[in-house]
């Protein structure tokens, strides 16, 4: 019965976020009948669809019986000014811009658990981190706006500088390598070839970036460090796994909530705790589960989120 | 670029090579496309120089896991519905972004949210409960095991028997 080898499949699927998952076993069975390997593809294919649409899926299926018919429209009562900017946004989507608009531009975004590399038409390319967008408008002078993290491979053309802001950040660059991260409060940029330049309204001046280096700040401004990182750590997620050499914990947190599509908070008392290692991809708690192994701090829940710290209290 | 000293990821790759390549070849059902994603393993993490891991084996086959799934995506990307997609693509020969706003995605990427919907409503009644705790509101399988009083093998089961309805119901 097709009906079982679906559901053998979807079984294996969900075991593999387990520590004891039996790979071998699973090979096996991969090996038993072509019609498994075919119906694990799907499976595999169809859960990725599936977060993909998570939250479109969850206004769908919201139980409330006075949500109102168009549902991609949010309910009156609440609205805020950011939900009507949303709406509006969303409204020229149907409608189509009209001749002659401005703001022609695209956002990207990466769905959960896969990393997504966008091709711009002067040869450079971004690649963005699970659950992060990206907005590109119609040309390079214009700049780019980062939500979440991104490895960027810029084509040198000094004349046109590349700008991407980020976490009320600007980062400027003429053609270089460098990883931009706007994560749990913190903004972060890595150069791992050549050099870019960091601004931000509250700076007096720019800060320039170097190859093997790293500057960490705060979003809401205060002091921003620089510190060697290791080149091949910069951009190293982009295969898969979460590689942090020298990072706030903060930021940490954040990039599994993001790449999970759930919550993951930190105690403030550890959150600027510098971590390096690696999380292997996989759902909430067993990345969770990693970050925890290798820190030692502890997990609990905090209604919908994991929360982390180190048992000591806030 | 100095070489890296070998890591103990390394280590463990060297230890279980030979697994991974019999996983690829069951996984792609071919064994030069696993020989293909195995050597892409190794490269990647030639270059990765990682630090500390946890349970390394498991993470080198989530590795493969990944790259199997790229694999696989690619292959079944020639179809026209996926044509329709915005143009991202990772790796060489992917097309250049088109910058024109692009609504017929959007609307592509609306029916299927609403084709998935009526497939999830129209699940059975306790595999569509431990889905939608699992998958739309976040639960590990061991919340939604507590939550609901049962196993968590018995949660494994019922998300197992929702994935395979919606595979039947969006097959059409």
């Amino acid at each position: 019965m097709s009906a079982d080898i679906d559901e053998a499949a979807a079984r294996w699927h969900l075991a593999q976020a387990r520590d004891d998952m039996d790979w071998a076993g699973f090979t096996e069975w991969l090996e038993t009948d072509p019609r498994h390997r075919e119906a694990y593809d799907a499976i595999a294919l169809l859960d990725a669809r599936i977060d993909d649409a998570r939250p479109a899926l969850a206004q769908l299926l919201s139980d409330e019986p006075q949500v109102p018919k168009h549902r991609f429209l949010p309910r009156l009562a609440g609205w805020t000014a950011v939900a009507a900017v949303l709406i509006a946004a969303i409204v020229i989507g149907i409608t189509r811009l009209p001749f002659g608009a401005k703001d022609e531009s695209l956002v990207y975004r990466a769905p959960l658990g896969q990393p997504r590399e966008i091709r711009l038409a002067d040869g450079s390319t971004a690649t963005l981190a699970p659950g992060s967008t990206l907005r590109v408008a119609g040309t390079r002078d214009a700049a780019m706006t980062l939500d979440g993290n991104a490895y960027f491979d810029v084509r040198h053309d000094a004349a046109h500088p590349l700008t991407v802001r980020a976490g009320g950040f600007e980062i400027r660059d003429i053609g270089t390598r460098f990883d931009v991260s706007a994560s749990g409060g913190l903004v972060r940029v890595a150069v791992a070839e050549g050099r870019v330049a960091v601004r931000s309204p509250a700076m007096a001046g720019e800060v320039e970036i170097a190859a093997g280096k790293a500057l960490t700040v705060s979003e809401k401004g205060g002091t921003a460090e620089v510190r060697p990182v290791r080149a091949p750590a910069i951009g190293a997620w982009r295969t898969g796994p979460l590689v942090y050499d020298d990072v706030p914990l903060a930021m940490v947190a954040a990039d599994i909530a993001r790449s999970t599509g759930h919550p993951v908070t930190i105690d403030p008392s550890v959150a600027r705790r510098r971590f390096s290692g690696v999380i292997a991809p996989g759902d909430r708690a067993a990345m969770v589960g990693s970050l925890s192994a290798l820190t030692g701090l502890k997990t609990r829940t905090d209604g919908d989120a994991l929360r982390l710290g180190d048992g000591a209290g806030r | 670029m100095s070489a890296s000293p070998p890591s103990g990821i390394i280590q463990i790759y060297t230890e279980i090579r030979g697994e991974l390549l019999r996983f690829l070849t069951a996984r792609l059902g071919d064994a030069a496309a696993a020989e293909d994603a195995l050597q892409d393993l190794w490269l990647r993490l030639q270059a990765s120089d990682i630090g500390p891991v946890a349970n390394g084996r498991a993470y080198l086959y989530r590795a493969a896991q990944n790259i199997a799934l790229d694999a696989v995506r690619a292959r079944q990307r020639g179809t026209a519905r996926d044509r329709q997609w915005a143009s991202a693509h990772s790796g060489p020969g992917a097309e250049p972004v088109d910058l024109a706003p692009n609504a017929e995605a959007d609307m592509l990427a609306r029916e299927e949210a609403a084709a998935l919907a009526s497939a999830i409503a129209a699940l059975p009644e306790a595999a569509g409960r431990a889905f939608r705790l699992h998958k739309l509101d976040g639960l590990s399988h061991a919340e939604v095991a507590a939550r609901l009083g049962i196993s968590r093998s018995g949660v494994e089961k019922h998300i197992a028997v929702a994935m395979a309805h919606l595979r039947r119901a969006m097959k059409d």
